[in-house]
């Protein structure tokens, strides 16, 4: 991969490697951190990983430290903030609020598992590669991920 | 195939897309036999995540990289080459004599005829030597007796057989020859000093049969061990000359391409 097709992966996909990165850590300032490096490490591998790997390779390492960063986070009792849209009001959505309240109830690998296959369609193998699991771990952590979800959602305080 | 058992996990793979054409009908007509637990299909959608656009990341520019090995081409590159082709034609054109004529050198010195030059002069030459009394005596092309002259008053150095003798006439081409023939020139003779050699233009008429100009080259008195040294000189020269032609003639170049080998010999 070159510099030419790095600085379009660059283009094409930090918005979404923040975004997943955001909400795992539940945390701006760690989703940079966690952007950066992984951009950065894949600068420095990029004569050995091919460009239409590129993405695969960064949510690989965001996932890993993303996955850190919230465990580092759990462990100092940090409060995970709400995600901040640069001061655009969104459009009050009870359900979506919900599910970002019932997300935050996840541990940090059933979120990313969430995330990378609602966010960026990764199918249950890409995500088994990524993640370093077995196609049926992948499925039954979605399930069980999915089930407290329905739970959480289902409580009428949480949507309302 | 799809029991009251697993139904749920197939539900959550027909909201994620992972069932292929064999899974979802088994899975359509398990619902239709349990019409009761349909419902709960639009439950598995209802926690999807949807990403949210507006989650953007500010500090993309601090990402890319520039390749430092690649030379930005920039418009300007193909116009100073353009340019400085354009004024080099420019002077060119504008001086021609500089095109294809090449002028070595510019005498300053006014335009008189060789032979108002070449006038005796009323005082001696600064040189010491005599004046020219007796007009300038016709030479003639001797090439052989000449070397054979100077092979004896200079010291064998060499003690292989001279070389064969070149002359001249034969080795030129026509016009070379005739060129040198029209020099005349022939060795000094008698105990006068003797000077450089002074060009004269003579008219000469009959053996050309053209009328035209050449140069008679007369030897007027000078220091003869000045030329003497210089006769040494261009013997040495002649010598070292020989010494390097046979040398190479002698050399044989042997060039090796892997287990080729090529010998040249000249």
């Amino acid at each position: 991969m070159n510099t030419a097709a790095y600085n379009d992966c660059v283009r094409e996909l930090s918005d979404a490697v923040y975004r997943f990165a955001f909400k795992c850590t539940g945390n701006a300032d760690d989703a940079q951190d966690v952007v950066q490096s992984g951009f950065e490490v894949l600068w420095l591998k990029r004569e050995e990983v091919p460009a239409d790997r590129a993405k695969a390779f960064l949510f690989q390492v965001a996932y890993n430290q993303s996955v850190s960063a919230y465990r580092r986070a759990s462990r100092h009792d940090d409060e995970t903030a709400i995600p901040d849209s640069g001061g655009r009001q969104l459009a009050p959505h009870g359900l979506k609020r919900a599910l970002d309240g019932a997300l935050e109830t996840l541990d940090s690998r059933s979120r990313a598992l969430v995330l990378l296959k609602d966010y960026e369609g990764y199918s249950y193998a890409e995500i088994g590669m990524l993640t370093g699991l077995n196609e049926s771990q992948v499925k039954v952590t979605l399930f069980r991920a999915r089930k407290k979800l329905q739970a959480y959602i289902g409580k009428p305080e949480n949507v309302l | 195939m799809v029991t009251i058992e697993n139904y749920e996990e197939y539900l959550m793979m027909q909201a994620d897309g992972e069932l292929d054409a064999g899974e979802l009908a088994a899975l359509t007509a398990f619902l239709d036999a349990h019409p009761e637990l349909a419902a709960e299909a639009s439950a598995w959608q209802d926690v999807k995540l949807v990403p949210d656009e507006l989650v953007r990341y500010e500090h993309t520019g601090t990402l890319l990289r520039e390749d430092r090995n690649a030379i930005a081409f920039r418009p300007w590159h193909l116009a100073v080459p353009a340019a400085a082709a354009l004024l080099l034609t420019l002077f060119i054109i504008r001086n021609p004599q500089t095109a294809g004529h090449r002028t070595v050198a510019r005498s300053t010195a006014p335009e008189t005829p060789l032979t108002e030059t070449l006038k005796p002069q009323s005082t001696p030459p600064a040189t010491g030597a005599m004046p020219v009394k007796n007009p300038p005596v016709p030479i003639r092309s001797i090439p052989r007796p000449r070397r054979a002259m100077l092979a004896q008053n200079t010291p064998q150095r060499n003690p292989e057989p001279a070389a064969a003798p070149v002359r001249p006439a034969e080795s030129l081409s026509g016009l070379e020859a005739q060129r040198t023939a029209s020099l005349n020139i022939e060795p000094l003779r008698g105990s006068e000093p003797v000077m450089l050699a002074i060009a004269e233009p003579v008219q000469q008429s009959g053996s050309t049969g053209s009328g035209r100009q050449s140069l008679n080259v007369r030897f007027a008195p000078a220091n003869a061990e000045a030329l003497s040294l210089v006769k040494d000189g261009l013997d040495q020269r002649i010598e070292q000359l020989g010494r390097a032609a046979k040398t190479v003639r002698e050399t044989a170049v042997v060039i090796k391409f892997g287990s080729n080998a090529f010998h040249i010999n000249f």
